[in-house]
């Protein structure tokens, strides 16, 4: 029975996995742009729940109405503004200038919150618990958490599917050219991507900062999972991102029971395997 | 009849080299115009400026008499240029039918529900309607020039470009195509045709154009034009190796 807890609990980290992963896997799907600054972009989400929650004392899951249309506008004017100017045949820029970025974004985090490690206090949902079977329960939180993963990449698969919005990203993301040429303005079209990436990374965010401590410098580290689940699941397939997570929550979890000094490498391990067994990852797309 | 498309004075450089050099046209509205010369003349280039994929190193683009050479492709496919490309470019992983959809959609501004229709009619009348549903990666090459022509046409263009549609079909296909065209002809649809196949292309156009290492060779009447010793020279003795 320790092991089917263990296997659940490592399902439920693998919703936060997937929704660090679902932005990355986003971006990358419509304009082939490595985000390598996403890691940090989460953090600056979580500091500015933590802003946003101490300035006008706010339960941190309420500092959502604030900080997920604040990081929407954020991916907008980051994409108009910059990012657009990178994007060519060449795949090095966009990889230089976002890894600046994900330099500039630590310091000024440094610079402005300085290098303490924070939390956001969420009171007693934090210690929530529900009793499921066998004497297993688990937190509301991270149940919480993996519900609303499944619920963000339920919603940007219809975004995707029955929406000219989402056409518009799958014809610019097939031939950016060719979509020019059929009315789409790729800048605006690449802007809005960005937006609903960040705006996925509002949330993971913040749910990141009720379940653990943050500090400025925990970006990159974010990163590494986000990539490792996107890879695992297949470049640009939604669900295989999330079934990503979840392999590499699974993953960490069984690592963790069996020794608590495995728990990162056995993630690690588990997406070595993967490359191995499936290089394409486990859900590939079709057309490529 | 009233000019819906001029250019002036234009000129393109790819470093060094010309490959549009002072070229000045101009298509009438309702006007089916071919456009002829040998490999590397400078076509397809042409068709880059009009569409705005490339804009020019000097002279203009007017289009419904306004000037056009600084706005951008997706503003000149709103305006009413649909173009179609050599290769074919469909959106491979998208339908037949949401390929054409994004063109109505995204190149008229109209609600998705009031481009259904339309894209049904169009999708009937290049005779893809039996493919709507499949994905545009698994067609044929036919079928791709056809999606190509449907999707242009599904943009809702006042001027169609139409770059070497024919190429690479079998004669069956061609004759199947140029029919295709002709009828669109007859809804008095603006055309611009790059062809190398010659016959095809005079049989549908009003006046044909010849030019080569991007000037303007000849203008006038498909027949007349066909017949001057400069086309001959040029552009038979190139297509006859």
């Amino acid at each position: 029975m320790q092991w089917v807890d263990t296997v659940i609990q490592g399902v439920l980290l693998g919703g936060l996995y997937a929704l660090f992963a679902t932005g990355l896997s986003l971006i990358f799907g419509v304009m082939r742009l490595v985000n390598i600054a996403h890691g940090d972009l989460i953090v600056v989400a979580s500091f500015a729940a933590l802003a946003v929650a101490e300035g006008f004392g706010m339960h941190p899951l309420i500092t959502l109405l604030a900080v997920v249309p604040l990081m929407f506008g954020l991916g907008y004017v980051l994409q108009r503004g910059i990012l657009n100017l990178t994007l060519g045949k060449d795949i090095l820029p966009p990889l230089l200038v976002t890894f600046g970025l994900s330099i500039i974004i630590q310091n000024g985090l440094l610079e402005v919150f300085t290098a303490d490690s924070q939390k956001l206090k969420a009171g007693a949902i934090e210690t929530m618990s529900l009793q499921i079977f066998g004497g297993i329960s688990v937190g509301v939180l991270p149940v919480i958490t993996f519900v609303a993963a499944v619920l963000v990449i339920a919603g940007l698969q219809l975004l995707f599917f029955r929406t000219m919005l989402g056409s518009a990203f799958r014809a610019t993301s097939d031939d950016p050219d060719t979509a020019r040429l059929m009315g789409i303005d790729n800048r605006h079209v690449f802007a809005l991507a960005m937006a609903v990436s960040l705006a996925v990374v509002a949330l993971a965010g913040v749910l990141l900062g009720v379940r653990t401590n943050f500090d400025p410098s925990i970006g990159p580290g974010r990163l590494l999972y986000a990539f490792e689940a996107v890879i695992i699941g297949g470049l640009g397939s939604l669900w295989g991102t999330l079934a990503g997570g979840v392999i590499l929550g699974v993953a960490q979890s069984i690592g963790a029971r069996i020794d608590p000094g495995l728990q990162i490498l056995a993630g690690h391990i588990a997406f070595l395997i993967i490359l191995i067994v499936r290089p394409r990852g486990l859900f590939p797309r079709a057309v490529d | 009849m009233a000019e819906l498309l001029r250019l002036d004075g234009a000129s393109k450089l790819f470093g060094s080299l010309v490959v549009i050099d002072d070229l000045s046209m101009h298509l009438d509205e309702g006007e089916a115009l071919g456009v002829i010369g040998p490999n590397g003349a400078g076509k397809t280039t042409l068709f880059n400026l009009i569409s705005g994929g490339l804009k020019p190193n000097a002279g203009t683009v007017r289009f419904g008499g306004r000037d056009i050479t600084a706005v951008s492709p997706h503003r000149r496919c709103k305006m009413g240029i649909g173009r179609s490309y050599q290769i074919p470019h469909p959106f491979e992983g998208m339908t037949v039918f949401e390929n054409l959809l994004v063109g109505a959609c995204f190149g008229t501004d109209r609600a998705e529900k009031q481009c259904y229709e339309p894209c049904a009619q169009i999708l009937e009348q290049t005779g893809l309607i039996a493919k709507a549903n499949r994905l545009a990666g698994s067609l044929t090459l036919l079928e791709r020039k056809r999606l190509e022509l449907a999707r242009a046409l599904a943009s809702g263009p006042r001027v169609l470009l139409l770059d070497e549609i024919a190429g690479g079909l079998t004669e069956a296909e061609c004759s199947e195509l140029v029919e295709t065209i002709r009828e669109i002809r007859t809804t008095g649809m603006s055309i611009i045709w790059i062809e190398h196949i010659v016959h095809a292309l005079v049989s549908v156009v009003d006046r044909l154009m010849v030019i080569n290492f991007g000037r303007l060779i000849e203008d006038g009447d498909p027949h007349a034009v066909m017949k001057s010793p400069m086309v001959q020279e040029i552009y038979m003795g190139i297509s006859a190796e």
